[in-house]
């Protein structure tokens, strides 16, 4: 049986099947739709009139969170692409062969721009180079530098220069003048909601904690779909809010917590309530996720990165990098080693992910490197047909094992 | 890479010369040969390899062969070869190669290559800088010094190699040189000396092959080329191999910039004008025109994609590419290819034949 839903919970269905509705009704109204990669910065639309975006990538993650994802995988294969391709490109360009007919949020509103950028992970150009192709949309590349060592000035410069660009193009392309006083605001409102979300995942450092990284998972889709909104802070605030009172309660989801494990890869959508169940009754807690605590960071550790109310070009430049794919093995390894220790974590769970080699490649080396037991398990974050319950248990019954001994 | 070229870059190493390993395919090599290094590009190493075994410690099996193949030659290959390895930005899985690589505790230069739209931005002079800095880490690892002179000399003999490619690529289509004698030859370029590839595409482009009829024309695209049993099954089949849009090929030497002393604008050149390649993200849509017009040209019956499995620029493409084949009335065949695939080629041998009876339908 699940659990029942808190009022986090309900409010999170609440804001996501609103946000949905909103984009295809003012998408159908005429408002210019962009599509955008997740770490795209999307506040700068709020500093046009009448813009929209949509998530692909979010939508591809709740398409296989609510158990759909294979079976638009497989529209995707039909028409020639490989089984091999990440699976949120394969739902998502097989959701677009028949509009979106399966998806719970009826697709995505046809685009009038693609926005995508290499330093997440560079095949999101290509799998946005095919929509460009079908409806000849047009496609604006972000090239951000990936980061052996912490940003630097000249890259910071060619990133504020590209954002500038990109602000010009869209100009051009939708008739609309950008207002930078807009743009301010939802990096603002950004800010305040990302604070909150930083409080909430913080209070998984008490033991026993009242939050698991399937927590996380689940609420994070607000910080990609609703960024520079005051929604976004009003959401995390609630989340935190009830963060602390559960701890108030003592009400922990996993209340015999003998392990304290990290997770380090995107989330298993199509696992989240079974692997989330599964460990609890094996008194296991994922405390903690690198997936979920490099938002609104910056490389080598999963501080925030603070906004200083100033210049919101330097400041989106810089978190341009945040997540784990555009940083190299050495500032990976430096954020989970100190998260590692502040949330007291006894294993770090390693999901290599087929779909995923940036995040992937490397966490050999980084399990060598890992300061507590540490094992390895197969996923893919949005096939199902790529995974297997079973054997991924065994192991993690075994790191358990190992923890304990 | 053989025995023959491990000899040859030993050599080079025996002369002096500071060998630099690079990856992924398009380094500045004229650069590094004029400051009298001896770069080798870290690509075709199969022949070098007896196991993943070193590979396998550091990265995982759905890695595609060419970077599986890299991390084994580097970390179990000869010992003390590279001086220094560069890398610039390319896929999801090269880009962490180096990190793995940094045990061997050598220097590693690295560049930024643009990959923006350069109707939408500008990046030439953040490419400027990158070259700038890169010719900086280059002089302090190894203390040579740039030299103008000698940077035009190496463009002059690395032209030079590009139009020889070119020269033999024309035999091969014409049925004069067996494609396989091709790649053979240009591919070990990638391990020697300019001078000495000249010589060698030079003797290349006066050899002559008999027996390679030109009735069935089909040209080759991928990252790679295929194993040289499947390019004689292709040619034994009938089919003569008329053009290519394989990366380490044609996508390599198509273009050479004009001569300048100066690597930001030579280098600014090149890679706005080079052959478009999967690889090069902005090149997307002068790549999807570029390859339909040279398979028109070459006038081919039939496309043979060489797949890279797990390569996903590659494999992205592929549909959309199908579909703008099929509207030009060209058959096409996808052969994927992955590591140990070498063991056993007989069902694309099979593949290979009916697709050249499917063009003696056409």
């Amino acid at each position: 049986m699940s659990k029942p839903k808190s009022q986090a919970d309900k409010h999170l269905s609440k804001i996501m099947i609103q946000g949905y509705m909103d984009l295809h009704q003012k998408a159908s109204n005429g408002a210019f739709c962009v599509w955008i990669a997740i770490n795209v910065p999307s506040e700068i639309f709020a500093g046009f009139d009448n813009m929209v975006y949509a998530v692909p990538e979010s939508h591809a993650a709740m398409c296989a969170g609510k158990g759909i994802g294979a079976d638009m995988c497989e529209k995707a294969e039909n028409i020639g692409y490989s089984m091999d391709l990440c699976s949120y490109a394969r739902i998502d360009i097989g959701n677009s062969t028949d509009n979106g007919k399966d998806s719970p949020t009826f697709g995505l509103p046809k685009p009038d721009l693609l926005i995508s950028n290499n330093n997440n992970c560079a095949l999101l150009a290509k799998w946005f180079d095919v929509h460009h192709r079908q409806w000849d949309v047009p496609h604006f590349i972000m090239d951000i530098p990936f980061c052996y060592t912490p940003q630097q000035a000249k890259d910071h410069a060619y990133i504020v220069s590209q954002i500038k660009d990109l602000i010009g193009y869209m100009e051009k392309l939708s008739g609309q003048k950008f207002d930078i006083n807009g743009f301010k605001d939802a990096v603002q409102n950004s800010w305040n909601g990302i604070v909150q979300w930083k409080r909430f995942l913080n209070t998984a450092k008490n033991k026993p904690s009242p939050i698991t990284a399937f927590d996380s998972f689940v609420h994070m889709a607000p910080f990609l779909t609703l960024r520079g909104t005051q929604a976004l802070k009003t959401h995390f605030k609630l989340l935190a809010d009830e963060a602390d009172r559960k701890l108030e309660n003592q009400q922990y989801p996993v209340p015999n917590e003998k392990y304290r494990l990290f997770w380090d890869n995107i989330a298993p959508w199509h696992q989240l309530r079974k692997m989330s169940r599964r460990l609890a009754e094996l008194d296991a807690n994922i405390v903690g996720a690198s997936y979920t605590s490099c938002m609104g960071t910056v490389e080598g550790s999963f501080d925030l990165h603070v906004w200083d109310n100033d210049d919101p070009f330097d400041y989106i430049a810089r978190t341009m990098n945040a997540y784990m794919c555009p940083h190299g093995m050495t500032l990976r390894h430096a954020s989970m080693k100190k998260a590692i220790d502040e949330f007291s974590v006894d294993g770090v769970i390693f999901a290599s992910n087929r779909s995923c080699k940036p995040y992937s490649i490397t966490q050999l080396d980084q399990k060598k490197r890992c300061s507590v037991p540490a094992v390895m398990i197969e996923v893919d974050h949005a096939d199902v047909r790529k995974y297997s319950e079973e054997s991924t248990f065994i192991r993690l019954e075994t790191l358990l094992e190992r923890i304990k001994s | 890479m053989n025995q023959k070229s491990l000899e040859i870059v030993s050599a080079q190493k025996k002369q002096g010369k500071g060998i630099i390993g690079c990856f992924p395919l398009y380094p500045p090599v004229e650069l590094f040969a004029s400051m009298n290094l001896h770069p080798i590009v870290l690509w075709h190493l199969r022949a070098s390899i007896h196991s993943l075994i070193e590979s396998d410690q550091h990265i995982q099996d759905y890695a595609c062969s060419i970077a599986r193949e890299l991390v084994q030659f580097v970390l179990s290959g000869p010992e003390d070869l590279l001086d220094a390895i560069y890398s610039y930005n390319a896929c999801d899985t090269l880009r962490n190669i180096p990190e793995i690589l940094h045990i061997l505790n050598i220097p590693m230069l690295r560049m930024h290559v643009p990959q923006i739209n350069q109707t939408q931005c500008q990046s030439n002079q953040y490419l400027a800088r990158e070259l700038a800095n890169l010719i900086k880490a280059t002089e302090d690892a190894f203390s040579v010094q740039f030299s103008p002179e000698k940077f035009i000399q190496s463009i002059d003999d690395y032209t030079k190699m590009r139009d020889l490619c070119q020269l033999a690529e024309k035999r091969v289509a014409q049925g004069l040189l067996s494609f396989d004698s091709f790649c053979r030859v240009v591919l070990s370029g990638y391990f020697f000396p300019i001078k000495e590839q000249i010589t060698n595409l030079q003797a290349l482009t006066g050899q002559s092959d008999n027996n390679i009829s030109t009735n069935k024309k089909v040209f080759l695209s991928g990252i790679m080329p295929p194993p040289s049993p499947i390019i004689r099954a292709i040619e034994k089949a009938g089919m003569c191999v008329v053009g290519n849009d394989i990366a380490s090929l044609h996508r390599n030497y198509a273009y050479s910039p004009k001569p300048t002393e100066n690597p930001g604008e030579y280098y600014t050149d090149l890679f706005q004008n080079r052959f478009p390649c999967t690889t090069l993200l902005y090149k997307s849509d002068e790549r999807v025109n570029t390859f339909c017009h040279i398979v028109a040209q070459s006038e081919a019956k039939g496309v043979i994609f060489v797949g890279e499995k797990f390569c996903e620029y590659e494999y992205f493409e592929f549909p959309y590419m199908e579909k703008r084949l099929k509207d030009m009335d060209v058959r096409t065949l996808l052969l994927e290819f992955a590591v140990n695939d070498a063991h056993h080629l007989d069902a694309y041998i099979t593949r290979i034949q009916a697709f050249s009876e499917m063009l003696n339908n056409k």
